[in-house]
């Protein structure tokens, strides 16, 4: 009996994990199928530890050649700064000082903010980095959604969970929560106002022609 | 033959740069070209600068000086940077050193630069001011909200005469479509007043920068840029006329640079800016 209840379990665990690699590939497939925009709206947490309402426009050309584009609404002290990320190299455009600092993909980390805009507009590599765990499902105003646990691989992601809603009716990020490793919340957001838009790489690097361009390594 | 060897003896900080360039990859390379109306006022110029782990090293060389610095930068993404570096600067007439330090976060931008040279500077490098002595200056800007910016500058100066002047300049920038700046200023006990306009003409961005002081000084600056293409390559032209009377034009497209300007006398200063590295 006990021998029974073992391995149902270990099925119920596999069926599980089955789902969750199943959800991210449908959510995968869903945000590849064309260019899409979200305004991200909550609260993130500052470098020194206050909490911010934040909102950005989230702008994603998925595929081969993928290019986002982060632009900042809220804080009001962020205003006009936007970060563009391709394969290669981020840019970081800084209103105030109208500087636009181009960095190579692998060093452009954010630190302080709790997580890394780098990858908010790549949900595979997001998923690829963390061990997932399917919690259960959850009513919300946009309809049935999967609620999902993610831990990270490795400590460079910046947070020590992560907990995302996923609709179920168009396979999608609705919500997304992160947290350190004493429970508290460094990022609430939410993703509204979603819709595929015919975006184009030009636009998405636009850019204030006379910033003055710094390149690091 | 007696006037070449000092000649040759001038042209050594060139060939030290050939010498640094074959043993090290640069990140960027840019040659000009100098040239100002008189005798003996022709000077070919070599900048470049080159990764050292997470620090900037840059070279300037001319004949008869040559300029080190070094050069670093913490980035904080969309949140901000700061940055700081310092040249040293040495030549057959004089030396000079240059520290800076700058930064954005959040609402706040700042940068400070002091520099003292015990010659002209435009003796240790043909694009900087034909002063010398000490030089002191403070930025700084502020965000009231995400329309409205205050500026302020603060200048002092204690030239190779043992002159002193000071300087203070404080604007106000709204930014609707188009960036509107109005602002009051003194310089050396002149009084001026300051309008700005910024803004894209067209679609492909053009954008053009304007900005009027007047009073007991005058200077326009203007400034005109094109994006030529995704690659971050611009037309751009610039103007500044001022008086007491100078002016300056400028145009780079591409990877080229050409500067015209009269100052006490006509000079023109050709450059070609050659970028390499892993991060094209």
């Amino acid at each position: 009996m006990k021998k029974l209840l073992a391995i149902a379990v270990l099925c119920l665990g596999l069926a599980m994990a089955q789902s969750v690699a199943e959800i991210t590939r449908q959510v995968q497939t869903n945000m590849d199928r064309s260019p899409w925009e979200a305004t991200i709206t909550g609260k993130i947490q500052l470098p020194d530890g206050s909490s911010q309402e934040a909102e950005f426009k989230l702008q994603v050309i998925p595929g081969k050649e993928q290019l986002a584009r982060v632009e900042f609404k809220k804080p009001a002290a962020l205003e006009g700064n936007f970060v563009v990320i391709s394969d290669k190299e981020v840019w970081n455009y800084l209103f105030l000082t109208n500087q636009l600092i181009i960095q190579p993909r692998a060093k452009a980390r954010i630190e302080g903010l709790g997580f890394n805009l780098t990858d908010l507009g790549d949900f595979q590599e997001l998923t690829e980095r963390l061990t997932l765990r399917l919690l259960g499902e959850q009513n919300t105003p946009a309809g049935a959604a999967w609620r999902i646990q993610g831990t990270p691989k490795d400590a460079s992601l910046g947070f020590a969970s992560m907990e995302i809603l996923v609709l179920k009716s168009d396979p999608r990020p609705l919500a997304i929560t992160l947290r350190d490793s004493s429970n508290k919340l460094l990022a609430d957001l939410s993703f509204n106002n979603f819709r595929r838009a015919n975006l184009t790489a030009q636009a998405l690097r636009k850019r204030p022609a006379d910033a003055e361009v710094l390149r690091r390594n | 033959m007696a006037a070449i060897g000092p000649k040759i003896y001038r042209l050594l900080p060139i060939a030290c740069c050939a010498l640094f360039l074959s043993h090290a990859t640069a990140q960027s390379l840019t040659f000009g070209l100098y040239g100002r109306l008189g005798p003996d006022n022709l000077t070919p110029t070599v900048e470049a600068t080159l990764p050292l782990g997470d620090l900037d090293l840059s070279a300037r060389l001319q004949r008869d000086a040559l300029g080190l610095g070094l050069g670093g930068a913490l980035e904080f993404s969309a949140l901000g940077r700061l940055s700081y570096s310092a040249r040293v600067s040495l030549g057959l007439v004089g030396w000079g050193l240059q520290a800076a330090a700058g930064g954005a976060l959040g609402p706040l931008a700042a940068n400070l630069e002091a520099a003292y040279s015990n010659t002209l500077r435009s003796r240790l490098w043909v694009g900087d001011e034909a002063e010398g002595g000490l030089k002191l200056g403070l930025g700084g800007r502020y965000r009231l909200d995400p329309r409205q910016t205050l500026g302020l500058q603060l200048g002092f100066k204690n030239d190779l005469a043992g002159i002193a002047r000071g300087a203070a300049e404080l604007s106000y920038a709204l930014r609707q479509e188009q960036t509107y700046t109005f602002g009051l200023g003194v310089d050396d006990s002149r009084l001026y007043g300051l309008l700005g306009w910024r803004g894209e003409l067209d679609e492909a961005g053009t954008l053009l920068e304007a900005t009027l002081r007047a009073g007991q000084l005058g200077r326009l600056e203007a400034a005109l840029t094109t994006p030529l293409d995704e690659e971050l390559n611009n037309l751009k032209l610039h103007l500044t006329l001022s008086y007491p009377w100078a002016a300056t034009l400028g145009v780079e497209v591409y990877s080229l640079l050409a500067e015209a300007r009269y100052d006490n006398g006509f000079s023109l200063w050709i450059r070609y800016k050659l970028i390499f590295g892993g991060n094209p």
